[in-house]
């Protein structure tokens, strides 16, 4: 095994600690246990999370050995307030500065000086204290088999699939997120004055007020509309650049193209033609896109490369085909995202398929016997 | 497991080894360090399959519970014994696990030793509320008193050492 006690992210272990700390406290009522319990239910990794603060909790016992002074260091604790990297600041500006004779004069300036540095001083830890909040918040990843539900500062809610990455950046004017890598689906709050702009790759899509689905897969972008109309727009210029932070104009130029709840659109990686976007929307079985979130994978004559992508976002022992002759084969039906034992059943006797075990993945390879029929039955 | 078994496992177990139970889980999860990640995912999908989630009156108690019976279920598979979910031997195990082994309480207290250094100098809040949380057993309500601060503000504290707390282990490991 390679990836053993695998390592939680800062963010998941504060939201298991607060949870963990909210529990200890017995403040929680039943609407709280619930909330805990949904928790807890959204990714394993939560679970790990909070067993190991709970884990923690318990050993910490030992830090009853040096609790002795606790007095003394209530005492430090209470005097010790944020001021603290600022005095050091003040202290190190004062030894820096070139010895001056103590005068009336001097000593009033060295005081202006002081406070003008402690000014300084503080305004920059403002900023860096609000650079890191807004970094740590801004960007949200999840890893196999985590789902994350997000609800942003205007009271939108993301959900986000496993392996995905999403940023987001929220001004005055405009309400901007982008996807860098995997799926997500959004539920905008409406806010004409400050439109929701998802950025994916090349790809822009516009909502006012809706749901919708947004995944990202080979650098193309699948927008499924779930609820309301959305603007989906496609390269803007051939020099326009993906980045979000290169202010991309907001939608509503030529080549944009609406789409009605229950459609779907991909825009491709790449330019087909001059023509921004593509394809046209096309009608779209909104229950099987959205089906991810409840931990569902509805294929209809998927290719078995793309089926076994879809499960390698859930599960860690990943699977794998070298034979590129089996991406021939097509598989349909409903599973459960993080039990790919059923799916490889299905195959081995649909397809006549083998499995060979080792470590941490688990190849697809044919059987001896001659394949058999490859179209789905279902 | 049926739900309502799961429900006398909980008030059962929780009644007569809250304390215990976590105690054992703590220890379990260390030793199981290799096939964490396997045992996590089982968790995970019991606590998927619990129907009625909703009703649940203590969520910590479940997860808990869900846990050991993992563990068990693990510890006997380990031990090539056959398999059994009497509660009686969950309740022994747990027993059992409370005897420490002196190793490993020394490395324990080696590496809270420095997170406790490194949490003193981060945040001497922080490292007070855990102390007095942890090893006096005060409440939120007096933590705050003492410090100053309001009572949600102490709790904030006590998230912030217990995170800090386990992003260190991590990096230790």
């Amino acid at each position: 095994m390679t990836n053993q006690s695998r390592k939680l992210s800062a963010q998941i272990l504060d939201e298991a600690s607060v949870w963990f700390t909210e529990f200890t406290s017995g403040d929680m009522d039943a609407a709280a246990q619930a909330e805990l319990i949904a928790w807890l239910r959204r990714s394993p990794e939560h679970v790990q999370g909070y067993l190991q603060i709970a884990a923690l909790w318990d050993d910490a016992d030992v830090l009853r050995r040096r609790a002795h002074d606790l007095d003394a260091l209530i005492a430090r604790a209470k005097q010790e307030s944020n001021v603290y990297p600022l005095e050091s600041a003040i202290r190190a500006e004062t030894v820096a500065s070139p010895p001056t004779r103590p005068g009336p004069l001097a000593a009033e300036k060295r005081s202006r000086q002081r406070r003008v540095w402690s000014i300084a001083a503080s305004v920059t830890l403002v900023l860096i204290g609000a650079t890191l909040l807004h970094l740590q918040r801004g960007i949200y990843t999840t890893d196999i088999g985590e789902l994350r539900s997000i609800t942003l500062d205007d009271g939108s809610s993301v959900e986000l699939n496993a392996r995905s990455r999403l940023k987001v950046r929220f001004s005055a004017g405009r309400r901007d997120v982008e996807l860098l890598a995997g799926q997500a689906l959004f539920h905008v709050e409406k806010d004409a004055r400050r439109p929701f702009v998802v950025a994916s790759g090349v790809t822009r899509v516009r909502a006012v007020g809706t749901a919708f689905d947004v995944y990202r897969k080979h650098g193309d972008t699948v927008v499924t509309v779930v609820e309301g109309r959305v603007a989906v727009a496609g390269h803007q210029s051939p020099s326009s650049s993906a980045n979000v932070s290169a202010e991309p104009a907001i939608p509503g130029s030529d080549n944009e193209v609406l789409l009605q709840a229950g459609e779907q659109l991909t825009v491709p990686a790449i330019a087909v033609t001059d023509a921004a976007v593509p394809s046209k929307p096309q009608r779209a079985n909104v229950a099987n896109a959205t089906a991810w979130t409840e931990k569902k994978l509805v294929f209809e004559g998927v290719a078995l490369r793309d089926v076994v992508e879809e499960f390698n976002r859930y599960n860690r022992r990943q699977l794998v085909i070298r034979d590129p002759s089996l991406n021939d084969f097509h598989v349909s039906g409903v599973f459960a995202s993080t039990d790919s034992a059923r799916m490889l059943e299905v195959l081995r006797r649909r397809f006549n398929v083998k499995l060979n075990q080792s470590g941490d993945e688990i190849e697809i390879v044919r059987g001896t016997d001659a394949p058999r029929a490859v179209e789905p039955s279902q | 497991m049926d739900s309502e078994r799961t429900r006398q496992f909980v008030s059962a177990l929780e009644k007569t080894h809250g304390r215990s139970l976590r105690r054992f889980l703590a220890t379990r999860m260390r030793h199981a360090r290799t096939d964490l990640p396997d045992l996590v995912q089982e968790v995970y999908l019991r606590l998927l399959r619990i129907p009625d989630h909703e009703a649940i009156r203590n969520a910590q108690a479940y997860l808990f519970t869900i846990a050991s019976h993992v563990l068990h279920q693990y510890a006997l598979r380990q031990s090539a014994i056959e398999q059994t979910a009497d509660p009686t031997d969950i309740a022994s195990e747990v027993e059992a696990s409370l005897d420490t082994d002196p190793a490993e309480t020394a490395l324990l207290e080696q590496r809270f030793e420095q997170l406790g250094k490194g949490l003193e100098q981060l945040s001497p809040r922080a490292y007070a509320t855990l102390l007095m949380c942890r090893c006096e057993g005060a409440t939120f309500d007096e933590i705050g008193q003492r410090l100053g601060v309001s009572s949600r503000m102490a709790k904030k504290y006590m998230a912030k050492a217990l995170s800090y707390c386990q992003q260190r282990l991590q990096e230790m490991e």
